[in-house]
């Protein structure tokens, strides 16, 4: 394996979201694997989470926010002097950032660059990359990308990028036939991959993430709702944080299943929580690549989730190794998880191929993809 | 600052030398200094960088070799190879390249062609990942002077695909290009494949080869080289085009040696795809020379052609169009006249030139040649439906004799063909030259004051004053374009001036600017690419072009001035104040406004609840009706109704007023509901997709954003209701929380209880329809994707192959969304018909006798016909899988089959008398849910529920 300068560059690297930790767990890995890696955020986030000591280089671009270019689209507008020595600050701010970006780049005679957020990219783009590999991640959905803002952005800039990593081979397709002729798949690691796995007996239907509309979470519960009844040992558990919290709790309440459905907040041992649990439910409307579905079957338990992305498909295949539903379809949510909670055999079935399943989920299967992707832009 | 990425090798750190490269690129070029190093950079900045590129010189004289070394000496990568002898051709110094080349992995480059940064590393993944023997790409065309770029056939790289062999995909014939495309060397090498030397069009002898004895071909989708277009190339001048004979001979030698390659390959089968290719594009292409040249070059080339159509065999014939069949029979006959009248119909916009008979219920292109049977069989075009035209949507053959400029001041004189007779000898017509802006809508029309009908033809003298039609027409730059306005019974047919190039006058007619007098621009006529007389802007002085600039940028800027000012006095803010002004006063009992789809139609529910209002007798019900309508006239709004401009200052005074509101959509935001007001809301279909703040837009929005929708549902007195899933859905995801009507929707009133076939039959007539096929109608959902990735709207049906199954007894009606923008093709009117500009769908609904749908709300509405349905979902995994979703398993629940290409939906069409029984339940179970709550009376429910017991506050 070849050594090699690795800069990844996100919007910001402090706060608690998805890209930050995907990007917190990818330096350390290329760091733990010999590379030497260097984090840069473009900016400071509102607020910091503690990631812990970082084994690698990191370092924020702009310490203050860059001044926002204003807008110029009426004339009147554009011939206001403040809005004139407005644009002459921001563009000087922006010139001067871009400068500071080439001079860490240029501390390697030769490298790669990951820019893991669209946003980033419009540093990257103007700063001198000649000596360096340029890739262009993205997080998310073909979909989700086009119904953005963000969709003007990747069209301006990553098609030209060495390398265009989507999370999905069938986002990738899609992209491939809008005439990006450089795209390719790449998943996200697991932070872990479990030597234990869940025995599958304790009553427990669990899940995993913000306590926000989009997981769905009102509708999971709606779900359990309806086949409570049947199964009066079992219980749902909701592990995560959010805005939602308080309606979700009330919603329980109304349906009488205060007992049997409880948030407790963020886990501090997921894989134990995992583990405590014998089948997962992913209610979520939308997804780029859910982690947490997978850190589950790698706990070796069966799913059941809403086909709300290409990413669900991408990570778990209905009847072989979870169960998959049509997006938001309450009722086979529920029957999802009727079925499951009443078969110990098929839960056994399904979680043995789902451990399986996600093994090239696992760090050193991703690992070793990177190492692919390293030399693939080397040829 | 470093320009686009990958653009400037000479800054980036070369790779170290593998030994040996992993392909190598032969680039040949010859006096092409200008264009070469760009080419060999396009090379050296490829995302795969561990390649050599072996430049072959083929003798140029003008340094184009030197510029080569220069770069070879700066790029380790880059060799040279310089022939001593100019071969003429592109095969020897390919075959060169070649015999240089070191890597297992070669393609080929012209120096005028630029690559894609990724394709080389696409193609090479490819051929790795696949083991093919040769991999092929797609190719853009950019046409410089146009600054556009076109596709070359897309359809055959739309996906990704691997062929065992070229019989798995023998369109591929149609892709003789070498330049766009990987190949193994050892697959070259064993095969003894190299370019014929010698030979022009050494192109398609190469491919085939490699076609034939590839036992494997992989497909990408992605775009491998920009292959770069010139006017020049395309300019139909006759210098340009002298040894277009030659060309020809040429080919056609080497179609010979190509049947000679496949006769000894034992794949004479093949010979029917290569031949389909020659006929389809090479023959038409040559062909289309014929009209600018003398009789004795014209005979020359038809004689050449005849003698190559010998060895075209049925099969291939039976894979052509129909008159591209006649145009083959033709030749082979030597007949010049009628070739060349096939010719103007495939070549120059589907003229009709020829004199087209109807005997015995059969429509023939000519009468020649119909006492042989088998001629009969190739000239018969009843399939192509022309005879069930109208006159006006006849392509009439309108060809210029005289074409005379003088002082601005145009003379025409010339016929127009009435085909199949048409036109009676005592029509009243009126006849007329319109002039229009190619950009624009605008016309001016001269009528034509000498005309005489000649039983066969209709002769005309027109004289125009061209200086003042142009003057008086908004200008832009650009082409201004001649038709000849026919006029009769209410219809219009406006054929081009088709004109021999050889007729046209130099004469050039001055225009003056429109500020009068300050400049002049001079027009000069041509002969478009369909041969149609055309005006455009002579090249000129730069003095008179900077002084017509001026004028126009003065022009505009006026127009801007005014349109700024007429903004801040009728814009809808001041209207908005006004509404608040005119609430105050007193309510108008009966006044209420019809609005359907925010003007643009007079259909859907509203239409229906004013159709029983002024049955049960407006008067006695004290109702007085208004129909909105957004464009200036009331076009297709009843002439007896009395309407208001939408947005219009009456509009909003009205709408202050009014005791009832009606309508599908949402009356503006401007308009808050005043309590004496009862706003009837019917809505305009039964939910697929998911809407309201199920949809990602107001999922994602803000509290605030939410609260206003919230409010502007509020402002429904009642919402029509046609079943208990359209509550589920609609209801919910919107937040309705007012009163529902559970009484059907009055649009589908009609639908449920049925019409006569009397009324059917007229509509049908009304339409320019026929009375004695089945009706199918094609109703696609609007894909909303569709607008950001900018491609033009194409209908995703082969309506050729469609026609060709399906002519003889379904006629098509399409009807894409109105938002679409679509045009049919006119090559397909005798089949299909075009009714997306059609008011009321449901009166559509009401002559179908099959519906094709995918994902569109008519599929519950139809479903109260319990007519069957067939659903083209072509696309099903992205549309329901997307980022919108949908609220049912179309899959499961489904009243007919769901299928997925053309090939489909023809077997579904021709079996479905034999679907009824197989879909009988089902069907039975999608009416029950979708159709629960239609009685065949809502319209009648509403106007006694609200119209005869007055106000319902």
């Amino acid at each position: 394996m070849t050594a090699r300068d690795v800069f990844l560059v996100a919007n910001n690297i402090e706060e608690l979201g998805g890209v930050q930790r995907v990007t917190d767990n990818l330096a350390r890995m290329l760091q733990d694997a010999g590379h030497r890696v260097t984090v840069v955020g473009i900016q400071h986030a509102k607020v910091a989470h503690d990631y812990g000591a970082r084994p690698y280089r990191h370092l924020v671009l702009n310490e203050e926010s860059e001044p926002l270019a204003p807008e110029m689209d009426r004339l009147a507008a554009r011939l206001d002097p403040r809005n004139r020595a407005a644009q002459r600050r921001h563009e000087r701010a922006h010139r001067e950032a871009v400068d500071r970006l080439s001079a860490v780049f240029a501390e390697a005679r030769s490298g790669i660059v990951v820019v893991m957020q669209v946003w980033s990219m419009q540093w990257v783009a103007d700063a001198d990359t000649e000596h360096l590999h340029v890739i262009g991640m993205s997080h998310e959905s073909f979909d989700a990308t086009l119904a953005s803002t963000r969709w003007e952005r990747v069209q301006r800039y990553y098609r030209d990028v060495d390398l265009m990593l989507l999370l999905t081979h069938r986002d990738a397709e899609r992209f491939e036939l809008e005439g990006f002729n450089n795209v390719g798949v790449m998943h996200n690691a697991l932070s872990f991959y479990p030597e234990r796995t869940s025995d599958l007996t304790a009553p427990v239907v669990v899940a995993a993430g913000r306590y926000a509309p989009e997981k769905g979470y009102d509708r999971l519960i709606d779900a359990f709702a309806r086949v409570a009844g049947r199964h009066p040992g079992w219980s749902l558990r909701i592990f995560g944080h959010g805005p939602s919290r308080g309606a979700l709790e009330k919603q329980a309440a109304r349906l009488g299943l205060e007992d049997r459905v409880t948030l407790p907040g963020l886990a501090g041992d997921i894989e134990h929580e995992l583990r405590s649990a014998s089948v997962f439910a992913l209610s979520s409307i939308h997804e780029g690549l859910p982690m947490a579905l997978a850190e589950a079957m790698a706990c070796g338990l069966p799913c059941v989730a809403f086909d709300c992305a290409p990413g669900v498909r991408e990570i778990v295949t209905d009847g072989v190794d979870g169960v998959v539903v049509p997006p938001r379809d309450v009722a086979g949510l529920s029957e999802g998880l009727d079925r499951l909670m009443a078969d110990e055999d098929l839960r056994r079935r399904l979680g043995t191929a789902a451990r399986d399943s996600v093994r090239r989920f696992a760090p050193d299967q991703v690992l070793a993809q990177w190492e692919d992707v390293f030399a693939l832009v080397d040829r | 600052m470093p320009g686009p990425r990958g653009t400037d090798p000479g800054h980036r750190q070369l790779p170290e030398p593998l030994d040996p490269p992993q392909l190598s690129v032969v680039v040949i070029g010859y006096n092409d200094r200008a264009n070469l190093p760009q080419a060999i950079r396009s090379v050296l900045t490829q995302t795969l960088r561990h390649l050599e590129v072996v430049v072959v010189d083929d003798a140029s004289t003008d340094g184009s070799a030197e510029v080569a070394e220069q770069i070879a000496a700066e790029d380790h990568r880059v060799r040279v190879v310089r022939l001593t002898e100019n071969s003429g051709g592109c095969s020897r110094p390919r075959n060169v390249g070649l015999e240089h080349a070191r890597a297992p992995y070669v393609m080929f480059l012209d120096s005028d062609d630029v690559y894609d940064r990724h394709a080389c590393k696409n193609l090479l993944l490819t051929a790795e990942r696949t083991g093919a023997d040769l991999v092929a790409g797609q190719v853009v065309r950019l046409h410089l002077d146009q600054q556009k770029e076109t596709g070359w056939i897309k359809r055959l790289y739309t996906r990704r695909a691997v062929y065992e062999g070229i019989r798995d995909n023998p369109e591929l014939f149609f892709d003789p290009l070498s330049t766009n495309k990987l190949y193994r060397r050892d697959f070259l090498d064993s095969n003894h494949i190299r370019f014929p030397e010698g030979v022009h069009y050494e192109d398609s002898l190469f491919s085939t080869k490699a076609y034939v004895h590839a036992k494997r071909i992989a497909m990408v989708p992605n775009v491998i080289y920009y292959w770069r277009v010139t006017q020049e190339a395309e300019d139909l001048s006759i210098t340009q085009r002298r040894f277009e004979i030659n060309n020809f001979r040429d080919r056609i030698a080497v179609h010979r040696m190509i049947d000679e390659f496949l006769h000894e390959q034992g794949a004479d089968d093949l010979k029917v795809w290569k031949d389909y290719k020659f006929v389809r594009n090479d023959l038409r292409l040559y062909l289309s020379d014929l009209p600018h040249r003398d009789e004795s070059y014209q005979r020359a080339m038809l004689q050449m052609a005849a003698d190559y159509l010998a060895t075209v065999s049925d099969e291939t014939l039976a894979l052509c169009d129909p008159v591209e069949r006649v145009c083959v029979h033709m030749i082979r006959r030597l007949d010049l006249d009628e070739t060349l009248r096939t010719v103007d119909y495939l070549r120059f916009g589907f003229k009709l030139s020829t004199r087209l008979v109807e005997r015995d219920d059969r429509l023939y292109w000519t009468d020649k040649y119909l006492d042989d049977p088998r001629s009969r069989a190739v000239l018969d075009v009843t399939s192509m439906g022309w005879h069930r035209l109208p006159w006006d949507r006849l392509s009439l053959y309108n060809s210029v004799s005289t074409v005379q400029i003088d002082r601005g001041r145009l003379l025409l004189a010339g016929s127009v063909l009435n085909q199949l007779g048409r036109i009676p000898q005592d029509a009243d017509l009126t006849l007329a030259v319109a002039v229009r802006n190619r950009d624009r809508m605008e016309r001016r029309r001269t009528p034509v004051r000498e005309w005489r009908h000649e039983g066969d033809r209709i002769t005309y003298v027109a004289e125009v004053d061209l200086a003042r039609a142009i003057a008086g027409l908004d200008q832009t730059d650009g082409i201004w374009d001649l038709k000849l306005e026919i006029g009769w019974d209410g219809r219009t047919a406006s054929p081009p001036f088709s004109v021999d190039p050889g007729l046209v006058p130099t004469e050039r007619v001055p225009i003056r600017g429109r500020l009068g007098g300050l400049a002049t621009a001079q027009l000069e006529a041509f002969v478009t690419t369909r041969l149609s007389l055309a005006f455009k802007q002579a090249p000129d002085d730069g003095r008179d072009q900077v002084v017509a600039r001026l004028n126009w940028a003065v022009l505009r800027g006026r127009k801007a001035v005014q349109w700024r000012t007429s903004k801040a006095s009728t814009g809808p803010a001041v209207k908005a104040q006004a509404y608040r002004l005119f609430r105050r006063l007193p309510v108008v009992p009966g006044l209420a406004v019809f609005e359907s789809h925010m003007g643009r139609q007079y259909s859907d529910s509203p239409r229906y609840i004013y159709e029983a209002a002024v049955e049960a007798g407006v008067d006695r019900l004290g109702l007085t009706p208004v129909w909105s309508h957004a464009k200036k006239r009331p076009d297709g709004f009843p002439v007896d109704a009395r309407t208001v401009q939408r947005e219009s200052w009456r509009y909003y005074y009205l709408m202050a007023r009014a005791q009832y509101w009606v309508d599908n959509q949402g009356f503006p935001r401007v308009f808050t509901r005043r309590r004496e007001t009862t706003y009837i809301q019917t809505w305009h279909g039964t939910p697929l997709k998911r809407m309201g703040f199920d949809s990602p837009a107001l999922e994602r929005a803000s509290a605030a954003t939410r609260k206003a929708h919230k409010a502007l549902m509020r402002r429904w007195s009642v919402l029509l209701v046609p079943s208990e899933y359209f509550v589920e859905t609609f209801v919910q995801s919107y937040r309705y929380e007012g009163k529902l009507l559970r009484h059907g929707l009055p649009r589908n009133d009609l639908l449920v209880r049925g019409v006569d076939a009397d009324w059917v039959e007229a509509k049908k007539r009304e339409l320019d329809l026929p009375t004695d096929r089945r009706l199918v109608l094609y109703c696609p959902t609007f894909r909303d994707r569709a607008r950001r990735l900018q491609r033009e709207y194409d209908l995703p049906l082969d309506l050729t192959e469609m026609e060709r199954a399906l002519g003889d007894d379904v006629h098509l009606l399409v009807r894409p969304h109105y938002l679409e923008g679509y045009k049919l093709p006119p090559k397909h009117a005798g089949f299909a018909t075009d009714v997306s500009r059609h008011h009321d769908v449901t009166e559509l609904l009401l002559i179908a006798d099959v519906l094709v749908t995918d994902y569109s709300s008519v599929m519950f509405d139809f479903a109260n016909t319990g007519r069957p349905m067939v659903f083209y979902t072509y696309d099903y995994e992205d549309y329901t899988r997307d980022e919108r979703g949908t609220y049912l398993d179309l899959a499961r629940v489904a009243p007919g089959p769901l299928v997925e290409d053309t090939a489909g939906l023809v077997a579904a069409l021709r079996t479905v008398d034999g679907m009824r029984e197989a879909y009988a339940e089902r069907y039975a179970a999608f009416r029950e849910r979708f159709c629960e709550y239609e009685t065949g009376r809502a319209a009648e429910h509403v106007v006694k529920e609200y119209f005869e017991r007055g106000a319902d506050g």
